[in-house]
C-alpha cells in the first residue's frame, strides 16, 4: 500500500507531464529546424529565375499562353504532309527492259558457207550477252 | 573479238561491255581502278578495310574516307526508303548466322542458326561536316546490299569517262548491272537468272534494257551451312525465310535496283505491290519456280523448278 502510494504520487506525476512537455517541445523545434534547411537546400538545388526577371505570375503565364497558342498556324487536315513522303524516292528506269528479239544469233553458230562476192565491212560485234543473277 | 571482258574480283566476277572495240581496254582498266578503292574501303573481310576498322571503333568517332562515307550513306539512304528492311547493321546477325569469314573460305558444316537483334540503321550517326561516322559499341555494318550496286554505278562512270562519251558502257559486278552512254542498237542483252555464273541453258529470261540498271538478288546462291544465306530480314535477325528465292529489277541506278531486289525478298508476300507502287519492273521468281512481273516487265515466261 505505502509503496503504491509513493509511485502514484501528485509530485510524481507532475515531473513525468514536464518531461513530456519538454520532449514535445524539443521535437517540435527540431522538425521545424530541419524543413527550414532541407527548404533551403531544395531552392539552391535548382536554377531559378536569374536576378532581374520578375517571376511569371500565374495572370501573365496565362496571358503568356493564350498569345502563343494564336501564334501558332495549324493546317487544315488536307495540308498536312504524309510523313512517309519522300522526294527522294527510289528511281525507275527511263524505260522497262524489253524482250529479247528471239532471233539472236546464237554466238557459236558456223558462218554461212555461201561466200560474198565483195564483203562489206563487218559492222563492230555486238556485246556479248551478260548475266543478271544472284552472287 | 567481242567488246567485252572479264575476271575476278570482289569475291565474284566482273565484267565490262562497250560498244567500241577499241575502248575496251581502258574501260576495262578504268573498272579494276575503282573495284580496288571500293575494296580497301568497304570489305568486311579484309581486317585494313576501311570498313573493318569502322566496326572495329565502336563508340569513338571514325575519321571515314570519301569512297566509305558515300557507301555508308547510300547504305542507310536504303534503309530510310525501305523503312528498314534494307538495313547496314546487320552485320552482327550475318555473323552469327556463319556468314564470318570470305564465302570463299565457308565450310558446309552445319550450324545452330541464332537469331541476333538488329541494332537498327538509325542508331548510325554519320557527320559529313566533321568527315566522321559513329557507331555504337558492338554494332557491326555490313554493306554487302548496297556497295556492289554503288562498285557497279561507279565503275560505269568511271569507264565511260574513260572510254569517251560516244561509247556505251556496261559493267557487270556479280549480276548487278549499271550501263551508261549509248547502248547497242538493239539494246544491252541481259540473262536474268537465278545464279550470275548461270550457263545458257540453265533457267532465265533474255531481255534487253537500254539504259539504266538491273539488278537480281537471290538465296539461291551463297548459301552455307544448313540452308543459311546472305539475306538477312532485320526484323528477325535470321536469314529471311521468303517465298521469293530470286528478284531481279531495273531502276534508274544499280543502287536502287538492288534495294528493290534485296527489298523485295525480304518483304515476302508485300513485294510486289511494294515494287508496282514504285513503278519498278520487277520479276520475281517463288521457291516452286512460278514467276510474277511488275511495272511493265516483259512477259513471263515458265520457269521450270
Amino acid at each position: 500500500m505505502t509503496d503504491n502510494a509513493a509511485r502514484f504520487s501528485p509530485s510524481r506525476r507532475d515531473r513525468a507531464i514536464q518531461r513530456v512537455r519538454r520532449a514535445s517541445w524539443v521535437v517540435g523545434a527540431a522538425t521545424a529546424g530541419l524543413a527550414a534547411a532541407l527548404s533551403a537546400v531544395a531552392a539552391n538545388a535548382f536554377k531559378g529565375h536569374p536576378h532581374g526577371t520578375p517571376a511569371a505570375s500565374p495572370h501573365r503565364s496565362a496571358k503568356k499562353a493564350r498569345r502563343h497558342v494564336r501564334r501558332v498556324a495549324v493546317p487544315g487536315p488536307q495540308h498536312v504532309p504524309a510523313i512517309a513522303a519522300s522526294t527522294d524516292g527510289l528511281t525507275p528506269p527511263s524505260s522497262a527492259p524489253a524482250p529479247a528479239p528471239s532471233t539472236q544469233p546464237p554466238p557459236s553458230a558456223p558462218a554461212s558457207p555461201a561466200p560474198t562476192p565483195a564483203p562489206a565491212p563487218a559492222p563492230a560485234p555486238a556485246p556479248a550477252p551478260q548475266t543478271s543473277g544472284g552472287s | 573479238m567481242s567488246p567485252t571482258a572479264s575476271w575476278p574480283a570482289l569475291g565474284t566476277t566482273a565484267s565490262v561491255a562497250v560498244t567500241e572495240a577499241a575502248a575496251l581496254e581502258v574501260a576495262r582498266q578504268a573498272v579494276v581502278d575503282e573495284l580496288e578503292v571500293l575494296d580497301a574501303a568497304c570489305s568486311r573481310f579484309r581486317n585494313d578495310s576501311e570498313l573493318s576498322r569502322l566496326n572495329r571503333a565502336g563508340g569513338c568517332p571514325f575519321p571515314a574516307g570519301p569512297l566509305l562515307m558515300e557507301a555508308i550513306e547510300v547504305a542507310l539512304r536504303a534503309a530510310r526508303l525501305s523503312d528498314g528492311i534494307v538495313d547496314p547493321t546487320i552485320g552482327e546477325a550475318l555473323i552469327l548466322a556463319g556468314y564470318d569469314r570470305d564465302f570463299a573460305e565457308l565450310g558446309d558444316e552445319p550450324r545452330l542458326l541464332v537469331g541476333r537483334r538488329v541494332p537498327g540503321w538509325s542508331c548510325v550517326s554519320v557527320r559529313r561536316d566533321r568527315g566522321t561516322v559513329l557507331l555504337p559499341p558492338g554494332v557491326v555494318i555490313d554493306l554487302g546490299a548496297t556497295a556492289k550496286a554503288l562498285g557497279a554505278d561507279r565503275a560505269a562512270r568511271a569507264a565511260a569517262r574513260a572510254a569517251g562519251r560516244s561509247v556505251g558502257v556496261l559493267v557487270n559486278l556479280g549480276g548487278d548491272i549499271s550501263t551508261r552512254g549509248p547502248a547497242p542498237s538493239r539494246g544491252w542483252l541481259v540473262r536474268v537468272a537465278d545464279d550470275h555464273r548461270a550457263p545458257p541453258d540453265a533457267p532465265g529470261q533474255m531481255v534487253t534494257i537500254a539504259s539504266g540498271a538491273l539488278a537480281t538478288s537471290s538465296t539461291t546462291v551463297r548459301r552455307w551451312g544448313a540452308g543459311a544465306h546472305h539475306i538477312i530480314d532485320p526484323r528477325t535477325g535470321m536469314p529471311a525465310d521468303s517465298r521469293w528465292c530470286t528478284v531481279s529489277a531495273a531502276a534508274a541506278s544499280c543502287v536502287d535496283a538492288n534495294i528493290a531486289t534485296t527489298a523485295a525478298i525480304v518483304l515476302g508476300d508485300e513485294a510486289p505491290r511494294w515494287l508496282a507502287e514504285r513503278g519498278l519492273p520487277a520479276r520475281l521468281v517463288d521457291r516452286s519456280g512460278d514467276v510474277i512481273t511488275t511495272a511493265g516487265w516483259p512477259a513471263a515466261e515458265a520457269v521450270a523448278a
